[in-house]
């Protein structure tokens, strides 16, 4: 623990952190700096008038207009104060949410722009999810409220401390054995050790309640994540539902999540009595010096070391300062042990962008014009055992379509991957018009594909903008688009038409689509795109054999002077294809044309005759 | 945060209050007892705290106003003494009891709360399924869940409102009592100054409630634009369709929209605060002036003086706690109206009552659907009209048809995940409603078209908690062609499944997901079976090879086979075409083909090209 605090703190981490949020709000550190010194200042209005209104009101040479002066002040500065400060406060906290917000965003952002390689490993998200949670209390934007606090606790200690040397100068007048004994540097010093004792006993127990808390939940969090994944795998989707009911799992589901429970409470309670312990004899020991305080300020006051008024005034000063030495203390550590909540948002921040690389453009030549080569190609998911792709070796340029077919896990989908940049190749290279890809602009690269992909996904947009993927589109072009993706009967039957709220999460109105229908969405966003080369990846696989049929053709006729790779379990689909590379544990065993690998009696003729012998 | 995500969720969730509610008090008292029903000690220990809260409040104001009477009197050491032992030691004493209960109300926290939790779970799981079939029913059950297990708003919140609220009740009645020697009408400002500043936050609270149906719906969009497509699923077509730019200034308008609400909200804060503020300077002026007038004239001393002060502002905080724990516990009774709300809407329909349906070992029922029509809820048109059909005992039928014809509907019927709004469904003859649904159930196995499975070990997945056999385990695994997979994995059986759970889990592709849950539909043995699309992302092998087998698995069973891909049909007895909500054509395939109708029509599409090579074989043959 210790010392990964001393690892995460350095000066170049709070510059960038600084520079940030003053990037994100402006002003946003004035604002902090005048809310704490508002924050720190404003109690000593009261203690101090109200402690002069008493000495006032207890002296017999009492002038009531001057107490009355006094209480009106007393009454209008407490007024005037709040005011200011909930100004400053409210103002605060609204760029505090901004900032919020923006990091929510800026997580986001980086998400869709990260390396998708890495975007697949679970810890990623992980992470996203806790940089998010932390919201308030955490990372970058914790430092504001830190900062505030660090700031008010010095102003506060800074006054008390001038206040409580007062109180402890204040000398009982006389010579008696009373007046001696206070007067005794002794009994000053017996004060302050006891203070001293008490405010670090209260920081030690709230150190060590932290650490404890802190402890606790890594032993904990696997009971609580396993609930929660759990849970989440039943309910997230309710159609999981008929899974649980038809199988009658939901004895063993509660049977598990209760398991998890009782660990997870049986723990959770424990660390909650330990707490009780610590926080109730912390609580003993600053209540008993706060009874200490009464004893000393009102020993000096009935010897006469200062008026009645200043009872109220000198116990309100010495816990102010207790509490200030207290905050101070507890902010700072927590100032320190956020770094390394701060630096898990930089390091997210700083992964790499898939963008980054490359700077030629692809020209509308190429567009026009292009040839794509593997040469050598390997991939190995990251983790995996075996590579996916083994020496791939092909090439196929415009006007040509291409079938990739194979058994399941062959490594098909990882080949059109590696084609659309979504994961760079760890051996060989794949070439554009005889250029290394990576050295293409990615954007620019990325607008030669339209894609269907297996696992599409459409979203909880307007259907129009999910055609589009934009929110201003052509939107004659995006109906022509659903038409010829066979959505056109839908579409007409819905009221909105094109601004329809996809699925129910933003609109009570929104239209839940079936899986054949949001196939066809997926299949009209590819059309609208309308690039210079199309990968379809299973895209009929939910369609009925009518609309597959029609799919088809109307694919034929969108790519008839595009370039194309099919991928389907459906071998008939392959009759459109120029060429039919088929894979087989990640290489391309054989290529050719459909007719010429029937007659090869290879792979192929075997993958054809297990379907066609059932439609003969 | 008055505007974070948690309370904007709150907000959300008390829109759906309906009218038709069992008012607040009611839900008070009945989430009270509830509590009391299985924890009565927590709600003792709340009750306990309550009076000593009053004690420390008394003690807090006689303390300062006793040690200025010792001094101001001159009553000496002995005295001062006496009054801090007694006085301060009882504070302390008294604070350390508060501080023990609070922390002891805590740990039993943890256990209702996550007790509550489970017993959600619970219900839920046992819940009718179509209860539980709707689209919102996930964020309904998730945010209950949330509440209960981790907010701990029905257990540590809602006690600390009801207990909050006792305090500075009696608070407020005993600090009346102690005005003795003052004129009581000296509260009368306190309370018209609370009075105000209520009425200050109701309008605060109408204006939020006129136009919270504003921005939950931006905040939503910007949480599932930051969450939802920002997900490694989502990342490929965020990529391919270029949508960061658009994303991103799709989430700085719904950002920008968002804080004309927040800055407006909080100006009404401040306004309120305003008053209120202007409210309490009136009041602790008047105050002031009163005591120091009574002093001034004599009829005082300044230990009273300290003494009365303190009891007025003590007063002014036991009203405007009053006034804001009210204001709580009118959103705990929301709360509790939306619990009671959500159990009932998992409320069982058929009761306890109906028979247990028990067949005979081996025994397959027939099933006789007699004009089933079936109506989704709200729907207007039926998906399935005046269906009639007979499934006889051992039958192996494929279910083929248009997307759309209500093939996933009748599956639903047939398992009993739904009722037949008209006619009746017939077991061996008898009508299926005098059967429990779970009895019922239980006569099926299946696959349906979505992955059901859940993050626990494989030989979990596959017996779901039934009786565990090693040996058929692995016959059903070599049978949906998997063996060789799990043979692989270090850890065999015991694996866990679903990698975005566990950590170093293995991670299954389409085709094997569709292979393990084939495998899970096998090893339980009941007579129906039922595979909705199970091939859907299965290679022409492995397609081939579970046609082949087909046979085998259905032995001594009546099965039911859905696909698209109407080879399956081959090796069916008998083809069942739907269209629009009915049966349209049925047969065997060769009957059908001869009938030349839709079927022969959906066929011949499909297999054109398989024929056309075919043909063009024979041809090169002959």
């Amino acid at each position: 623990m210790k010392e990964k605090k001393e690892k995460a703190f350095c000066w170049k981490t709070l510059k960038r952190a600084a520079g940030y949020l003053s990037g994100e709000a402006h002003g946003i550190f004035a604002l902090t700096l005048v809310t704490a010194l508002l924050n720190a200042v404003y109690p000593y209005a009261g203690i101090l008038l109200s402690a002069e209104i008493l000495t006032q009101l207890s002296s017999p040479a009492r002038d009531r207009e001057h107490i009355l002066f006094l209480a009106a002040l007393l009454v209008v500065i407490n007024f005037v104060g709040r005011r200011l400060l909930d100004f400053c406060g409210q103002f605060l906290d609204v760029r505090m949410y901004t900032v919020m917000k923006h990091i929510e965003r800026d997580v986001a952002a980086k998400a869709w722009r990260m390396d998708y390689a890495m975007s697949a490993d679970p810890k990623l998200n992980e992470t996203k999810q806790r940089i998010i949670r932390w919201a308030y209390d955490r990372g970058v934007l914790a430092l504001v409220w830190q900062i505030r606090e660090i700031f008010q606790a010095c102003v506060t200690m800074g006054i008390s401390v001038a206040l409580a040397a007062e109180f402890l100068g204040a000398l009982v007048p006389g010579e008696g054995r009373a007046a001696r004994l206070l007067n005794h540097p002794g009994s000053v010093l017996l004060f302050l050790g006891l203070f001293a004792l008490s405010i670090a006993y209260g920081l030690y127990t709230s150190a060590r309640t932290q650490k404890a808390f802190c402890e606790a939940d890594e032993r904990l969090v696997k009971y609580s994540n396993q609930m929660i994944h759990l849970t989440d795998s039943c309910f997230e989707d309710y159609q999981n539902g008929k899974d649980i009911r038809l199988f009658q799992g939901a004895e063993m589901i509660l049977r598990n999540l209760r398991a998890n429970k009782e660990a997870w409470t049986r723990g959770s309670q424990e660390i909650y009595r330990y707490n009780r312990r610590m926080t109730s004899l912390s609580l003993l020991v600053g209540r008993l010096f706060h009874l200490a305080v009464y004893l000393f300020v009102g020993l000096k006051a009935i010897y006469g070391a200062f008026g009645v008024g200043s009872i109220l005034k000198y116990t309100g000063v010495v816990t102010q300062l207790g509490d200030g030495i207290t905050q101070f203390c507890d902010s700072i550590r927590e100032f320190l042990q956020n770094f390394q909540y701060v630096k898990v948002y930089f390091d997210y921040l700083d992964m790499p962008d898939f963008t980054a690389a490359g700077e030629l453009p692809v020209t509308e030549q190429i567009r026009e014009n292009y040839e794509f080569e593997f040469r050598h190609v390997s991939y190995t998911y990251p983790g995996a055992a075996s590579p996916s792709l083994r020496d791939i070796s092909c090439r196929f340029r415009r006007g040509e379509k291409i079938a990739a077919v194979g058994r399941n896990g062959s490594g098909k989908t990882t080949f059109i991957k590696l084609l659309c940049r979504l994961c760079e190749p760890q051996e060989g290279e794949i070439l554009l018009n005889g250029v290394d890809i990576r050295r293409y602009d990615y954007i620019q690269y990325l607008e030669l594909f339209s894609t269907v992909f297996q696992d599409y996904q459409i979203f909880a947009f307007r259907l129009g903008e999910n055609v589009a993927a934009e929110s201003e589109y052509d939107r004659e072009r995006a109906v022509k688009a659903l038409e010829d993706a066979g959505f056109g009967e839908r579409l007409a039957a819905m009221p909105q038409g094109l601004d329809t709220w996809l699925f129910k999460n933003f609109s009570e109105e929104g239209v839940e689509l079936s899986g054949g229908e949001s196939q066809k969405v997926a299949i009209a966003r590819c059309l609208y795109k309308d690039a210079a080369f199309v990968v379809l990846d299973e895209p009929t696989a939910a369609l009925d054999p009518v609309a597959e049929a029609d799919i088809y053709q109307r694919m034929n006729q969108f790519t008839l002077d595009k370039g194309a790779i099919y991928i389907s379990h459906r071998l008939s689909s392959c009759h459109f294809c120029d060429r039919i590379l088929v894979f087989e544990q990640g290489r391309i065993v054989e290529q050719g044309t459909h007719e010429s690998l029937i007659a090869a009696e290879g792979l192929y003729r075997r993958l054809w005759d297990a379907q066609a012998k059932y439609y003969v | 945060m008055s505007y974070g995500e948690n309370s904007v969720n709150k907000k959300k969730s008390r829109d759906k209050k309906s009218r038709d509610g069992y008012g607040a008090l009611n839900n008070l008292l009945y989430w009270l007892k509830a509590l009391y029903r299985d924890f009565p000690l927590y709600v003792w220990l709340f009750a306990a705290e309550a009076v000593l809260s009053v004690g420390i409040s008394l003690l807090g104001v006689y303390m300062p106003s006793a040690l200025v009477a010792d001094i101001t009197k001159g009553r000496g050491l002995e005295m001062l003494l006496w009054d801090l032992a007694v006085l301060g030691g009882g504070l302390v004493c008294l604070y350390l009891m508060n501080h023990w209960l609070e922390k002891t109300e805590q740990v039993m926290t943890v256990e209702i709360g996550q007790e509550w939790g489970l017993r959600i779970t619970e219900e839920s799981l046992r819940a009718d399924y179509a209860n539980i079939e709707r689209p919102d029913f996930p964020e309904n059950f998730f945010e209950m869940e949330m509440r209960h297990r981790w907010n701990w708003e029905y257990s540590l919140d809602f006690m600390r409102a009801l207990k909050g609220f006792a305090t500075a009740a009696t608070g407020m009645t005993l600090y009346v009592g102690m005005l003795s020697g003052v004129s009581p009408w000296i509260l009368l400002p306190v309370i018209a100054g609370t009075a105000v500043s209520y009425w200050m936050k109701l309008r605060c609270n109408r204006w939020e409630a006129a136009n919270r149906h504003k921005w939950i719906p931006q905040d939503s969009r910007m949480r599932y634009l930051a969450w939802s497509t920002s997900s490694y699923e989502a990342a490929k077509d965020v990529h391919l369709y270029w949508m960061p730019p658009w994303l991103s200034k799709f989430y700085n308008r719904e950002l920008k929209e968002r804080l004309k609400f927040t800055v407006r909200q909080q100006a009404n804060y401040f306004l309120d605060g305003s008053v209120s503020g202007c409210m309490h300077m009136m009041w602790e002026g008047i105050a002031y002036f009163y005591l120091v007038y009574l002093v001034c004239e004599g009829r005082m001393d300044a230990a009273g003086f300290v003494l009365y002060f303190g009891i007025i502002t003590g007063f002014g905080a036991w009203c405007e706690a009053i006034v804001a724990r009210m204001r709580e516990l009118h959103r705990k009774a929301s709360y509790v109206e939306e619990h009671r709300k959500f159990f009932e809407s998992l409320q069982r329909g058929e009761g306890g009552r109906k028979e247990e349906l028990v067949l005979p070992e081996g025994h397959v029922p027939e099933i006789r659907f007699e004009n089933v029509t079936f109506t989704y809820r709200g729907a207007e048109t039926p998906v399935l009209k005046n269906l009639n059909l007979t499934i006889r005992p051992g039958e192996n039928i494929a279910l083929v048809g248009l997307n759309g014809a209500g093939k996933t509907t009748f599956i639903k019927l047939l398992c009993g995940f739904y009722q037949p709004t008209r006619g009746r469904i017939l077991i061996d003859g008898v009508d299926r409603s005098r059967y429990s649904s779970e009895s019922w159930l239980r006569c099926f196995t299946g696959v349906f078209q979505d992955a059901g499975l859940f993050p626990l070990s494989i030989r979990e997945n596959l017996t779901m908690g039934g009786e565990q056999s090693g040996e058929r385990m692995e016959e059903c695994l070599k049978m949906a062609d998997l063996e060789e997979k799990v043979g692989k994995l270090p850890e065999g059986l015991d694996t866990l499944f679903g990698r975005q759970s566990h950590e170093g889990a293995v991670e299954f592709s389409g085709g094997e997901l569709q292979k393990l849950m084939l495998a899970r539909a096998l090893y339980r043995q009941a007579p129906i079976l039922v595979l909705d699309e199970p091939t859907a992302a299965l290679d022409p092998l492995a397609e081939s090879r579970l046609y082949e087998r087909y046979r085998l698995l259905s032995e001594g069973k009546t099965s039911l086979f859905i696909s698209h891909r109407l080879a399956s049909t081959r090796f069916c007895d008998c083809v069942l075409l739907m269209e629009d909500g009915s049966v349209a054509e049925s047969g065997t395939h060769e009957e059908l083909m001869e009938k030349d109708g839709k079927y022969a029509w959906m066929f011949r599409l499909q297999s054109r090209y398989y024929r056309e090579e075919e043909e063009r074989k024979e041809a090169g043959l002959a």
